[in-house]
């Protein structure tokens, strides 16, 4: 954001004081239709975004056409091998290159007028190529790539052309992304079929915060806790089994660039012995104990959650302030025990889906955040300073959300308050 | 008209007067009795929304909930805590299209059309879609071993499945 249209706004979009423990967010910041067309501008199209998992485009000709950020993409696995990401645009006069989901393919043909594209992105032929001019030169017509990187199968897209590689930009995400898929190491893994895409009335931010926040699953989601789990799963659990400081691992941590992760003590054991030998072997005990005994909710800066549980991976992006728009899938085994898989199904389904018994309630509650927001006077704050002058900040305190905003003002550029 | 087709519409009768039945029963938020309708050991589901046709065990249902889980389901949504659904939403179904057809004397396959609309602090949400039935016949009535719902929409635009499709 220029500094000019900065400074229109009011100047302290975040107090961020760790003297006296104030952490206060501008309500604004949720439902200002300016900052949400800065946030595309600097935030979507700067980073890296989840696209897709490598298994989705398996064999050299398979593609995939799928909204990332603000556009329509077509990712291909060339007859190369390779990866590639496009936009699915015609370079003729704007047709959309593929209007299939998904699929095999050796070409690609714009329904428009027939230019046809090869799943390396060039332009393979024209159609009545007799009219073009001798000097009409197909190299010039490529379809326009999209940087694309993947890290152990999962694929990352980034609009721009600047930005630091995605080792780079996932710094201390890295090593959580490898302890939840050390534990799948030479498994196929594969998302299933129905993802769950949904959109609601809430900004993008408060979705991303609540998929962190601990601290609200006693309130809005008592009938899980309360009825849910002991009825149906057998389970009773308090606040302290599964947020409490019960040892040392358990907590949030800032991994740097927006990200960050909260490690919380499983509650379900369903591991094989064969497994904990080889781990132990592989990766020593400390950190097969870690494995074990530990769940992780991973949140990528900007809009990624990946929950191991499941495993899920969540993305979402604002079609609006107002609106975000969601999908979460699930990635598994592709060969697996099914009673195992059943059970894992029945974990995600549950909580997760839109038709669990989580979700819906949360939609309610960040509406109404939603709305309240835009009724608030100009000048008001939201609070995200829990645990703020703590050592450790347990998966109930709001540290992901302090890492994921400051994050979201620096990228943003906007000026901060000292208190 | 033949002895077939009059039992035909016969049976459509009989299925039509048991799915208004219920659609009241949904709409009216009367869920204890909406239970009763099923059968001990039944299975309620939603199909995923791009692909339907795949199995529970390698695909993603929006719901698959067992007989103990649908009993919980609406206790929860009974008892106060589905705040989604605590004060209740306003409820309308239309259920039209209805086909049914006698697997054996005692069972009956049966489908209809529907449409549902909620209406919740002035946001108005739709679904459309199917919705498919195993019923068993119990003394004048049905009684639901199967309940399958398929919705006709790539995705729940603005919409959750919070309460009972
Ligand atoms: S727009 Fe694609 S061929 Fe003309
Ligand atoms: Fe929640």
């Amino acid at each position: 954001m220029d500094m000019t249209t900065a400074h229109a706004f009011a100047n302290q979009w975040i107090i961020d004081d760790s003297e006296d423990g104030v952490f206060s967010v501008r309500a604004k910041a949720y439902c200002d239709p300016d900052i949400y067309v800065a946030e595309q501008k600097d935030i979507f199209d700067r980073c890296w975004l989840y696209a897709a998992h490598e298994s989705e485009i398996a064999k050299p000709g398979d593609f995939l056409t799928r909204r990332v950020g603000a556009r329509e993409l077509l990712m291909v696995r060339g007859k190369d091998g390779e990866l590639r990401a496009f936009l699915n645009i015609c370079r003729h006069k704007g047709g959309t290159v593929c209007r299939e989901r998904s699929g095999n393919a050796s070409t690609f043909r714009c329904l428009y007028h027939s230019w046809t594209y090869t799943t390396q992105g060039k332009l393979a032929g024209v159609a009545l190529k007799e009219s073009y001019a001798s000097g009409f030169d197909k190299d010039r017509f490529s379809l326009y790539p999209v940087r694309l990187e993947s890290y152990r199968g999962l694929i990352f897209i980034c609009y721009d052309e600047t930005a630091d590689g995605l080792k780079q930009f996932l710094s201390g995400a890295v090593e959580v992304l490898d302890m939840i898929l050390d534990q799948y190491e030479g498994i196929d893994m594969t998302i299933l079929p129905g993802a769950y895409e949904y959109t609601m009335s809430a900004n993008w931010k408060m979705l991303m915060e609540n998929s962190m926040d601990a601290y609200h699953a006693i309130s809005v989601h008592t009938r899980f806790f309360n009825d849910y789990m002991p009825n149906v799963m057998g389970v009773k659990m308090s606040r302290n089994d599964l947020f409490g400081r019960t040892s040392e691992h358990v907590g949030v941590r800032d991994l740097g660039n927006g990200h960050s992760v909260g490690e919380i003590r499983r509650f379900a054991k369903n591991m094989d012995a064969t497994k904990r030998s080889m781990w132990e072997e592989k990766y020593g005990k400390e950190r097969t104990d870690r494995l074990i005994n530990y769940n992780r909710n991973l949140l990528l800066f900007p809009n990624t959650i990946i929950a191991e549980q499941f495993p899920m991976i969540r993305t979402c992006f604002p079609l609006s302030a107002d609106v975000t728009e969601s999908t979460s899938w699930t990635l598994v085994p592709e060969q697996e025990d099914p009673a195992i898989r059943a059970g894992r199904l029945q974990g995600f389904t549950s909580f997760q889906g839109p038709g669990g018994f989580g979700t819906p309630d949360d939609i309610e509650v960040l509406e109404q955040c939603q709305r309240n927001c835009r009724e608030l006077p100009a000048d008001a704050y939201l609070d995200s300073s829990r645990g703020m002058k703590q050592e450790v900040c347990l998966p109930d305190d709001e540290l992901q959300n302090r890492v994921m905003l400051r994050e979201w003002r620096r990228q943003l550029d906007l000026p901060m308050g000292q208190g | 008209m033949s002895q077939d087709a009059a039992l035909t519409i016969h049976l459509r009768a009989e299925i039509e007067e048991f799915l208004y039945m219920e659609a009241e029963l949904l709409d009216e938020w009367r869920l204890d009795e909406w239970l009763e309708l099923f059968e001990e050991g039944a299975i309620s589901q939603v199909l995923p929304l791009r692909d339907p046709t795949l199995g529970t065990d390698d695909s993603l249902y929006l719901i698959d909930d067992d007989y103990v889980r649908l009993k919980s389901r609406v206790q929860q949504l009974l008892n106060g805590t589905t705040y989604s659904e605590n004060p209740f939403s306003k409820l309308r179904r239309l259920v039209s299209n209805v086909r049914a057809v006698a697997e054996s004397p005692m069972v009956v396959r049966a489908r209809c059309n529907f449409m549902v609309h909620r209406s919740r602090r002035g946001k108005i949400t739709q679904y459309v879609g199917q919705c498919r039935y195993r019923l068993l016949r119990k003394g004048d009535s049905f009684r639901i071993t199967e309940r399958v719902v398929q919705l006709d929409q790539d995705n729940l635009s603005q919409g959750h499945l919070g309460f009972i499709l």
